[in-house]
């Protein structure tokens, strides 16, 4: 069985967790949408410190020694798969950003030709 | 009074000429800009054809971002009133220069068109009035008013919401939260009843399974909007 102590702590810090997720999105740090995962992270994790059944049952049908164990293997994957996101996010974010380089190249160019052009004429 | 209508486009090209005909039409005295949203289907090319004044975003920004860009330009370009009109010719340009008289004589910050006051015209799947009415509830919540449309795309704001938007304005779905922030920061808002019409062709973004998405994201912001910090505008 998991440790009362070792419950607790978890609750509180999840429950800290939300405070400065909320923080962070209300002062516009981080944007609601990338937020939602780490909700949701923090109620899978305060479901498993409430109802510890749910974490021994699990547990024990993975074979996993003990339910504390399966928690760090819950909460690495969690992680991991937020991680993920944010590495996809990131590629996304790099591509545009190149567009956005590239666009600019070409209109200055553009801009330079008109200038050119307009300077000959006058 | 120079005036501006944003005409958000994502892959509308069936119906983006005829929009921006009607506003000409109907609506004379209001200037208009196209915000092509890095359209794939043809539709730069369309406008160039129809000498139609546009903006060209070379990367896809969502409907949240090509409006904020119309509020950009507006703020730049010294208009006193901003006004949306989607794409896909469910708004009437007729109502516009009601809006505007509206906005001017009650000192409004803020005019949104709503098709549930007197509930005529095209009112929208069951579905989408059940989320409709669940928002309005929860703005009413929030900040204590009754916005009947709260997710309508055909409102028309002044000065100050203009220079607000311009500097931040929320990326997906963005009407709720707007408009929380706008009552939040002390705006007057007012809405008026319009009549809108089915979409004129194309596809709306909102599918099925992003409804549950939707709705979660869009409760979230209004009340994390509704608790934030407000200095007024």
């Amino acid at each position: 069985m998991l440790d009362f102590k070792l419950r607790l702590v978890a609750v509180i810090i999840v429950i800290l967790g939300f405070v400065s997720v909320t923080c962070l999105v209300r002062r516009r740090k981080v944007e609601l949408k990338y937020s939602l995962v780490w909700y949701a992270a923090g109620i899978v994790i305060l479901i498993f410190t409430i109802f510890p059944q749910v974490m021994s049952g699990l547990s024990a049908l993975l074979g996993i020694a003990t339910p504390v164990n399966m928690l760090f293997m819950v909460a690495i994957i969690v992680l991991s798969a937020i991680v993920m996101e944010l590495t996809a996010v990131v590629s996304a974010s790099s591509k545009r950003i190149r567009r956005l380089v590239q666009e600019m190249a070409l209109l200055q160019e553009k801009l330079s030709e008109k200038e050119e052009e307009d300077g000959e004429s006058s | 009074m120079k005036k501006l209508v944003i005409v958000p486009c994502y892959n509308e090209s069936e119906a983006i000429v005829h929009t921006v005909r009607e506003i000409e039409a109907k609506a004379p005295d209001f200037d208009y800009i196209v915000v092509n949203d890095c359209s794939t289907d043809g539709t730069r090319d369309l406008l160039l054809q129809n000498q139609i004044h546009f903006l060209d975003l070379p990367v896809n920004l969502g409907i949240g971002g090509a409006v904020q860009t119309g509020y950009l330009y507006a703020k730049e370009n010294d208009y006193d009133v901003a006004v949306q009109v989607d794409g896909d010719g469910q708004h009437d340009p007729a109502f516009l220069p009601l809006m505007a008289e509206r906005l001017a004589k009650e000192q409004a910050d803020m005019v949104i068109g709503s098709r549930f006051i007197e509930k005529e015209g095209f009112q929208s799947t069951f579905a989408r009035q059940m989320g409709i009415r669940y928002f309005t509830r929860l703005i009413r919540h929030v900040t204590g008013m009754t916005i009947t449309d709260p997710t309508s795309g055909l409102r028309m704001v002044g000065r100050k919401l203009i220079a607000a938007f311009a500097e931040e304005y929320p990326k997906d779905y963005p009407e709720p939260e707007s408009t929380v922030f706008a009552l939040k920061n002390g705006s007057r808002v007012l809405e008026v009843p319009v009549v809108m019409r089915a979409r004129q062709g194309g596809k709306s973004s909102i599918s099925l399974n992003r409804s549950v998405y939707y709705m979660i994201k869009v409760s979230m912001a209004i009340l994390v909007e509704g608790k934030r910090k407000h200095a007024g505008l």
